[in-house]
């Protein structure tokens, strides 16, 4: 870590006479960029570096960089990008928590009073090598683009066109609803592949005899936590303050998913990340009050809003073909309604409208598959069938 | 500006490529993270790094000089989403391998 920052404070008083001489880049060097990325890369070292013994730890850093990337988007004039990586990086967090439990402890080789042999410091350094050899590689490669000015590509014509004939002003959605609507299609059939694989690999999960008990957290006999449901210690117990303030904050989450939804044509916002915010708002409750609970007062059906989305996705792509234009053809209508004024109403709101169900549905039987696996009952080890008997029974 | 990004975008690319070769599922998954996040910055840069020119065009008459490439944002937004999923799907994969397995080595088996 000490070798990065001294990197960086060393090229952060590089660049300045080199820049001048390229014209093309941007000139202004910004200190509070540079800490911004200094602590990004920090970051991003420590996560490499405790990964191993400290999942949690490298989980928090991880975070720390994707929290920074986000900002950088912010910062570099792509609002939608920032919007959609912070979201991402939500729900990413609360993947890999969710897997944690699964994954065996591991301690430190002092603590063990095990002698590393030679050939793993070998490898190890063999590996280290052909890491800084990359990350150096990558860094003169982009250093090289960038100060290299851009060429006539064909993103003018996007430019020029999103608002006169995609209809819409943020041309990076008009761009994923309209002219690469097609590429979205693909990717939100991906998305539902994935979370269907997931859900089909969930179902046959075993995990490993000495992860199936009760972690030691939650069977501490001291604790009072341990023996209420989610559920009581939301309600009663000592997650009662954030029980109170995440139920109230529900509707407006989803609130504010509809807003970033309704925008997005014109503003910052779209069908990804209003998706995303939705099922963040949904599996906050689950993690507030318990799978049991929710489950009881809550039918969510993923499967649904997943068909649900393709299907309106189909219907909006093919319904061109009804007026005598091609697949995917989108059009903006302006609709003058008595209270609500002027509305803006494209097509390609109906196929946002898919994508956003195709991605709440993908993130939340994801999410939610991976949570039942810590309430079901698992076959427990010692049991007269084999890995082998059940496979044959599978299949 | 860019001497801050291009070294940031080595220093996650460097991780993340250190953290692949490791032994462990769990480093591996970290370290696919940090490659993402490099390269969703490598592809995104290659629209140029651009302040205050977010590509919303609010009139018809514009110089498009003055707006940032939206089609390398367009396609790194499909890509964080896509990267979203490919994670879920690997840490599975990791979750299922260490049932079946009993260990977290990326070979199935403790390595000698």
């Amino acid at each position: 870590m000490i070798l990065t920052v001294s990197v960086i404070a060393a090229a952060a008083t590089w660049p300045r006479d080199m820049s001048f001489e390229l014209g093309d880049a941007t000139n202004n060097f910004d200190p509070a960029f540079a800490l911004l990325w200094l602590m990004g890369c920090a970051c991003a070292v420590g996560a490499a570096w405790q990964a191993k013994y400290h999942r949690l730890r490298a989980l928090a850093l991880l975070g720390g960089t994707g929290v920074i990337t986000c900002i950088t988007f912010l910062a570099l004039s792509a609002p939608d990008l920032a919007l959609t990586q912070l979201m991402v990086e939500t729900v990413t967090a609360i993947l890999i928590l969710l897997g944690l439990r699964w994954l065996p402890p591991r301690r430190p080789p002092q603590e063990l009073n095990l002698v590393i042999p030679w050939t793993v410091w070998g490898r190890r350094s063999r590996d280290l090598a052909v890491a800084f050899i990359t990350g150096l590689g990558m860094a003169a490669l982009s250093y090289w683009v960038m100060i290299n000015p851009a060429h006539q590509s064909i993103s003018d014509f996007f430019v020029l066109r999103a608002l006169s004939e995609g209809g819409g002003s943020n041309v990076v959605n008009v761009l994923l609803v309209d002219f690469r609507g097609f590429d979205t299609m693909g990717e939100i059939c991906v998305l539902t592949i994935v979370s269907l694989t997931v859900y089909a690999l969930l179902r046959r999960f075993r995990p490993a005899p000495e992860s199936i008990q009760l972690p030691v957290q939650q069977t501490d006999s001291v604790d009072p936590a341990s023996s209420q449901t989610p559920h009581q210690q939301a309600s009663s117990g000592y997650l009662m303050i954030p029980g109170v303030y995440l139920r109230l904050l529900s509707p407006v989450i989803a609130m504010i998913a509809a807003y970033l939804f309704m925008r997005g044509h014109n503003l910052p916002g779209g069908g990804f990340v209003a998706g995303l915010t939705f099922a963040i708002a949904i599996i906050l409750q689950y993690m507030l009050a318990g799978t049991n609970w929710i489950e009881t007062r809550l039918h969510l059906r993923p499967h649904r809003w997943l068909s649900f989305g393709l299907m309106i996705v189909l219907a909006t792509a093919t319904g061109a073909w009804l007026f005598g234009y091609p697949f995917l053809t989108s059009h903006t209508a302006h609709l003058a309604l008595p209270v609500l004024g002027e509305i803006h109403v494209p097509s390609a709101f109906l196929f946002d409208l898919g994508v956003f169900a195709v991605v709440v549905g993908s993130t939340t039987l994801i999410l939610v598959a991976l949570a039942h696996q810590s309430l079901r009952s698992h076959r427990q080890p010692g049991s007269t069938q084999t890995d082998s008997q059940i496979l044959k029974e599978l299949n | 500006m860019e001497a801050v990004l291009a070294l940031s975008i080595g220093v996650l690319f460097g991780s993340g490529v250190w953290l692949v070769l490791r032994p462990r599922t769990f480093q591996v998954i970290t370290g696919l993270l940090l490659l993402s996040y490099a390269v969703n910055l490598f592809i995104f840069l290659m629209g140029r790094a651009k302040l205050n020119q977010a590509p919303i065009t609010l009139t018809e008459n514009i110089d498009p000089a003055q707006f940032a490439d939206p089609l390398p944002q367009a396609l790194v937004l499909t890509a964080i989403v896509i990267g979203f999923a490919s994670t879920a799907l690997y840490l599975v994969v990791l979750l299922a391998s260490r049932g079946l397995t009993g260990t977290d080595h990326v070979d199935g088996k403790e390595s000698a």
